[in-house]
């Protein structure tokens, strides 16, 4: 069975194959297992040679790129299944870093058709009760998964039907929101709610949340989840100290990282990080 | 094995810490297996507790007096009498990271003297096979009222832990906790700084908060576990010990949340209560001692 992590990287905004070359260095340089990340992208997008060598695999986006319009390029999360060219895969983000070896989180895949995270925690280690970013979720009682680290078994009859359904639901979103969202309904797609809509219509949630572990987990650092009683902009940075030792460990205000951490503040991932992990790796 | 219970009491101008660590011993003694009782002073409380009360009485509660000096201090703390009364005051009860080398037992259960024991829940300690316990979570006895001060040590630092009761076991590990603690206290105002901690008053709790982040790596592990007891309880110092009705039971007037200033009557029986309101411990110490000292 190959494994491997995989991730849709398309330039809008921000440079994302940058982060995504980060993001694989950090993943070379924590983890003693699964090492591998896959990229897909679009046709427009140009990879720096140096890049390359850090990717598994770079594919194409296949069927069109349905994201090609938008800024924020979300529309061709469906895809995966048919991307991968791993039989177990875990999808990231690429605005990730990881700290820290999370290779027994893949024994507890084996077996599994599909494994999303539930709960994410704060920087300081509080397990995050998001009443601000996940409005939806909360009225309409939709599962409370993360897309930006799921794990599936491609070979799975259920990962299968579940991708399908994504995909109906991501070509007939506006639709789909007004049958089965009550307000206050996202206008805009993210994955994390059409996962957990499909989660939710196939009646699954038992089936790919694992209650009684504490992972697959990461770190979401957006400003309004962290505990914080004062009034800070979603520019997290700039209201605590990034720190980003020589051993490509991270430290956030007196906090250590050891969970995949999701920055999404793109200012977060600087030349000097870079320049850090690929001297660690020798690069 | 020697075991025993440590308190700490320093007399300010106007909170009588011997009297209410007597207090607090009547209870110990009444409610816990492991009640050998070691009161850390200074010379000056110690005299005012020998003319307050007589030998045969704080020798009956008290085991083992240890008179340390007593530093002059500028540690100022705001003491709350209910909410119309607020006194600034020094705060003298800051050496516990001296409890290492102070006390004269094996396995130590530190309690701070408002830490009223009415149970013997916290026999369970010595146990337990952590050589270090302390508890991050105090709950309000008013359960519908929390503050948020005691959740964190600041807006973005760590869990905000309580060093009102602990245990510790000597060894080569809980000596460094508390030669940390020792560094902390020394250095506060590197700390305060590096951990964004705004309040001007060197606290216990502080230190003891920032130590047990250093000693969990840096991040939020367990590696330090709770005392016998998921959280203590607390009422603030906004709040209002009222009475002593019979052993082990208080009668508290608490602040409501919603109407600043006005009480709700809240009656404890057999329940560990911190009593923040010094000042009514000060006024309840006499009727403690007097129902308990049987």
């Amino acid at each position: 069975m190959s494994k491997g992590y995989f991730a849709i990287v398309q330039n809008g905004t921000h440079d994302y194959v940058r982060m995504a070359y980060a993001l694989a260095m950090s993943i070379a340089s924590t983890q003693k297992g699964v090492r591998k990340l896959s990229i897909a992208v679009d046709k427009n997008t140009t990879i720096p040679d140096k890049y390359k060598i850090m990717f598994d695999n770079i594919v194409e986006i296949p069927f069109n790129d349905d994201a090609e319009l938008e800024d924020w390029k979300v529309h061709n999360k469906w895809k995966y299944y048919h991307m991968t060219p791993y039989d177990e895969t875990v999808i990231l983000d690429a605005d990730m870093l990881f700290t820290n070896d999370v290779g027994h989180w893949w024994n507890s895949f084996a077996d599994r058709n599909m494994t999303a995270t539930s709960d994410v925690f704060t920087y300081r280690g509080d397990k995050v009760n998001d009443k601000h970013y996940r409005k939806t979720f909360l009225t309409n009682n939709l599962p409370n998964i993360y897309s930006a680290f799921f794990h599936f078994n491609k070979k799975s009859d259920l990962t299968e039907e579940f991708f399908k359904l994504v995909e109906y639901i991501f070509r007939n979103y506006n639709t789909f929101k007004e049958d089965f969202l009550n307000p206050p309904r996202q206008n805009w797609i993210s994955a994390d709610v059409i996962y957990a809509m499909a989660i939710k219509i196939l009646d699954i949630e038992n089936e790919v949340i694992v209650k009684n572990l504490n992972y697959p987990t990461f770190v979401h650092m957006k400003t309004n989840v962290q505990n914080w009683q004062a009034n800070y902009s979603e520019e997290w940075n700039k209201h605590i100290g990034v720190y980003f030792n020589d051993n490509c460990e991270l430290t956030i205000g007196n906090f250590k990282q050891t969970l995949p951490f999701h920055y999404h503040n793109k200012d977060f991932l600087t030349d000097s990080m870079i320049v850090k992990l690929e001297k660690k790796l020798g690069i | 094995m020697s075991r025993g219970i440590l308190l700490f009491a320093h007399n300010n101008r106007q909170i009588d810490y011997g009297k209410i660590a007597l207090a607090n011993s009547c209870l110990i003694k009444n409610n816990m297996k492991n009640n050998h009782i070691t009161l850390i002073t200074d010379t000056g409380t110690k005299e005012w507790l020998s003319k307050s009360f007589s030998d045969e009485v704080v020798s009956k509660y008290i085991d083992n007096i240890v008179v340390t000096k007593r530093r002059q201090l500028n540690n100022p703390k705001r003491f709350y009498d209910t909410r119309y009364t607020k006194v600034n005051e020094t705060f003298y009860n800051i050496n516990r990271d001296e409890c290492y080398q102070l006390s004269p037992y094996d396995e130590t259960l530190v309690i701070d003297v408002d830490y009223l024991i009415c149970n013997n829940l916290l026999d369970q300690c010595w146990d337990l096979n952590y050589d270090l316990q302390i508890n991050s979570e105090s709950r309000d006895l008013f359960s519908e009222r929390s503050f948020e001060e005691f959740d964190y040590v600041s807006d973005q630092g760590p869990k905000f832990y309580w060093a009102t009761a602990f245990f510790f076991r000597k060894n080569k590990e809980t000596e460094l906790f508390f030669n940390l603690i020792k560094d902390i206290k020394i250095n506060w105002n590197y700390y305060k700084l590096l951990y964004s901690i705004n309040s001007q008053t060197y606290r216990n709790d502080f230190a003891f908060s920032i130590a047990v982040h250093m000693f969990n790596g840096m991040t939020s592990n367990k590696f330090i576990p709770n005392l016998p007891l998921p959280f203590l309880q607390h009422i603030h110092g906004i709040d209002d010990l009222i009475d002593v009705p019979d052993k082990n039971s208080f009668l508290f007037l608490l602040d409501k949340p919603n109407e600043p200033g006005k009480y709700l009557a809240c009656k404890t029986k057999n329940t560990n209560v911190h009593v923040m309101n010094k000042f009514a411990l000060n006024r309840l110490a006499d009727k403690i001692i007097e129902v308990h000292n049987v």
